[in-house]
């Protein structure tokens, strides 16, 4: 036997001997172990967002929901967030059509709060609050015009001209989660009435967004049962159905209703009716 | 310590490097379960914002998204910190899926760790010690459920700390080069990525002691003479030398920009930025110190075991004891060495003091910056941090395994003292 393998015979009896070491290893594989599933619960518990994230990817970039929207209209939404993926970009480069701006609807309406129906406020006025908010955009975010200023001739800029939006329609849009796995959106042009903020009801779209292979429940807006209109498997295999108002409906609790062509825009609320 | 190359197997070593390595990078790589998160989340909708708003994509319309931001901090809360506009808008204009982007989290991360572990390399030259450091990451390193700058926050700390510890890698060769010219060169170079480092986040102005420390530490393993003489006044003169001079004048330079001219012209310095000290800071200091300690951030429910946690642990026990007996071995081999020998560690003692202070800099600094933030007042405390917290996490890794060294050579010394006697 070697000198050098008699020396490794006698070191390594040496390191077992040693407890000592043999406790840092185990309080280092103990510690470890528990400090990686931790790390894997944290990262895991951020993907609360996904199915949002997905869903508004799947509707803006295969449904037909926008087929009548056209570059530099204006969307006016409850839900939208420039915080995250519901932004005039992303809508964008989704579906290739350039809005003047998507809109939170606080930002046309910063009172609409205190502006309810049951208070006989009056919301008036869609189309100019809107295109005069077009030209203190900056960038999504309402941030004091510095430099941009001598950017007119940016996509703000350009909607910023008198005249530029006289033709743009004003759309009444949302998204938002209806059940853990139902993503809603609606779509509904507002009428030509400075005096009220009222959308065409009769026009109005709804595409649903399910994990589900099938849809569980149907829509209702305003308590007007939708029928469907269409469905399709999307590319990540979610349920994609679109759905729009029917000339004579049924209400949630079975009732014939006959839809009103002008609904206040506060008026539309999302429920649920039974699929028959 | 000399090198245990020389003696042992280089193959020893290099697969206990690629064992503990493989359990670094596996546990970073549990970035890739996350989603977009925090601030990441609205940076990540910047390519398609710039194309809605400027028409296309282009690295000029990248760049003038990054300067306009850049140029709003630095008027209006007297900010500099222009690369990580930069860095963060080109990155998720190029990096626009999920997976892309959490690759370059990992990858990002990774880079940090090891550049702390080949640091620690050149200061110790001691591949022991090293391979602890590397071990130590992997514990201390830990994902929080507030502010956590692992998953999100635009890749921000991890490029800081890269650029820091490759400024330290310089501070450590220009200290290290007897030619001025060369040492010159190299510490400017050091003070140019210093300088990156601080317009990444402003925290690296903090941590110029780092490279303090990494310079005399090379300065004096030099020069054995001013390692057994080593004096305050010969560090300081060591400091005050044309080597370390663009170092020097990369820290004023930020400071006095910043400090002396963005901040008091500065039109709207939100709470968050304003500076103070009040007894609440002691909290919020010594609550932070700890924050780098391995489970600290373990809440309710982390004990629960997913089937995975559990395969990979399985696999984490396989590694870690064929890496460890690997490094032991080589440990015992180079104690036995030096014993024989009754080699004095000489370099051990003039390292370990300026290794200590480097570590304590990585740790402390965080906390020292939040509790002079009044904003984290009442906010700060053992559940919560903010992102400096990955800093205070590869300082802890260091002072573990500076410990670890200390207990694991110590155990050894009595078996081969054993032998020695019989």
């Amino acid at each position: 036997m070697s000198r050098y393998s008699q020396s490794n015979k006698l070191t390594l009896r040496g390191f077992k001997s040693n407890i000592v070491n043999r406790r840092i290893i185990t309080l280092f594989v103990v510690i470890l172990i528990v400090n990686f599933n931790h790390n894997l619960r944290v990262s895991t518990e951020n993907t609360a967002r996904n199915f949002q994230y997905k869903s508004w990817q799947i509707l803006t970039k295969e449904a037909t929901l926008f087929r009548d929207v056209k570059t530099s209209d204006i969307f006016i939404s409850n839900n939208q967030n420039d915080a995250f993926e519901t932004n005039v970009g992303s809508f964008y480069s989704n579906t290739g059509i350039r809005l003047a701006y998507l809109f939170n609807t606080s930002s046309v309406f910063p009172n609409i709060v205190d502006c309810q129906l049951s208070t006989n406020c009056k919301l008036g006025g869609v189309r100019q609050k809107s295109i005069s908010t077009i030209p203190n955009l900056t960038r999504g975010t309402f941030v004091p015009k510095r430099n941009d200023s001598k950017r007119i001739d940016d996509w703000v800029g350009k909607n910023s001209k008198p005249g530029a939006l006289a033709n743009s329609t004003i759309w009444a849009f949302d998204m938002f989660l209806l059940t853990p796995t139902t993503y809603f959106s609606y779509l509904a042009p507002f009428l030509d009435d400075e005096t009220q903020a009222k959308i065409d009801f009769t026009k109005l779209k709804v595409a649903t967004i399910t994990s589900n292979p099938k849809n569980d429940f149907g829509p209702a807006i305003a308590n007007v049962c939708l029928v469907q209109e269409g469905k399709e498997i999307s590319q990540s295999g979610w349920l994609m159905t679109h759905w729009k108002v029917p000339n004579l409906a049924l209400n949630p609790s079975g009732a014939l209703v006959r839809p009103i062509l002008g609904l206040d825009f506060r008026e539309i609320q999302a429920g649920t009716c039974v699929i028959k | 310590m000399s090198s245990i190359i020389t003696h042992f197997k280089f193959h020893k070593l290099l697969s206990v490097y690629i064992g503990l390595g493989t359990i670094w990078i596996i546990n970073v790589s549990t970035i890739f379960r996350s989603s977009w998160a925090g601030d990441d989340w609205p940076i990540s909708q910047t390519p398609y914002w710039i194309q809605w708003r400027y028409g296309a994509l282009t690295n000029w319309n990248i760049w003038t998204e990054a300067m306009f931001w850049n140029d709003q901090w630095m008027k209006g809360a007297g900010r500099f910190y222009p690369l990580t506009w930069i860095e963060s808008r080109f990155a998720f204009s190029y990096l626009r899926e999920l997976w892309q982007y959490k690759t370059y989290q990992v990858a990002m991360l990774i880079i940090a760790g090891l550049l702390l572990v080949l640091v620690c390399y050149l200061f110790s030259k001691s591949h022991f010690f090293s391979i602890l450091v590397l071990a130590s990451l992997s514990l201390t390193v830990q994902f929080r459920r507030d502010f956590d700058p692992h998953l999100a926050f635009a890749v921000m700390l991890p490029s800081l700390l890269i650029k820091i510890f490759l400024a330290v890698i310089l501070a450590y060769f220009a200290g290290a080069e007897r030619r001025k010219t060369i040492g010159t060169v190299l510490s400017f170079l050091a003070g140019v990525i210093f300088f990156a480092a601080m317009a990444t986040y402003e925290f690296g102005f903090l941590l110029f002691p780092m490279l303090v420390f990494s310079f005399l530490i090379a300065e004096m393993s030099n020069d054995s003479k001013l390692a057994n003489s080593s004096t305050i006044k010969i560090h300081l003169s060591r400091l005050l030398s044309i080597k370390f001079l663009p170092i020097l004048i990369s820290w004023i330079g930020y400071g006095l920009y910043v400090f002396a001219y963005l901040r008091p012209n500065a039109v709207a310095i939100s709470g968050s930025y304003v500076l103070g000290l009040s007894m609440s800071s002691f909290k919020v200091f010594f609550s932070q110190l700890i924050m780098g300690l391995p489970l600290v951030s373990l809440r309710q429910g982390d004990l629960s075991f997913t089937t995975l946690s559990l395969v990979i642990g399985a696999v984490f026990i396989l590694i870690a004891n064929l890496s460890f007996k690997h490094l032991f071995l080589v440990a015992q081999q180079k104690v036995a060495r030096d014993e024989i020998l009754s080699k004095e560690a000489n370099r051990d003692k003039f390292y370990s003091y300026f290794l200590l202070l480097f570590s304590l800099t990585m740790v402390l600094s965080p906390g020292l910056m939040m509790s002079m933030q009044p904003t984290w007042w009442n906010r700060a405390d053992f559940s919560h941090t903010y992102l400096g917290v990955m800093i205070t996490e590869f300082g802890t890794a260091v002072l573990m395994a500076y410990l670890l060294n200390r207990v694991v050579v110590n155990n050894l010394k009595p078996v081969i003292l054993k032998r020695k006697n019989q």
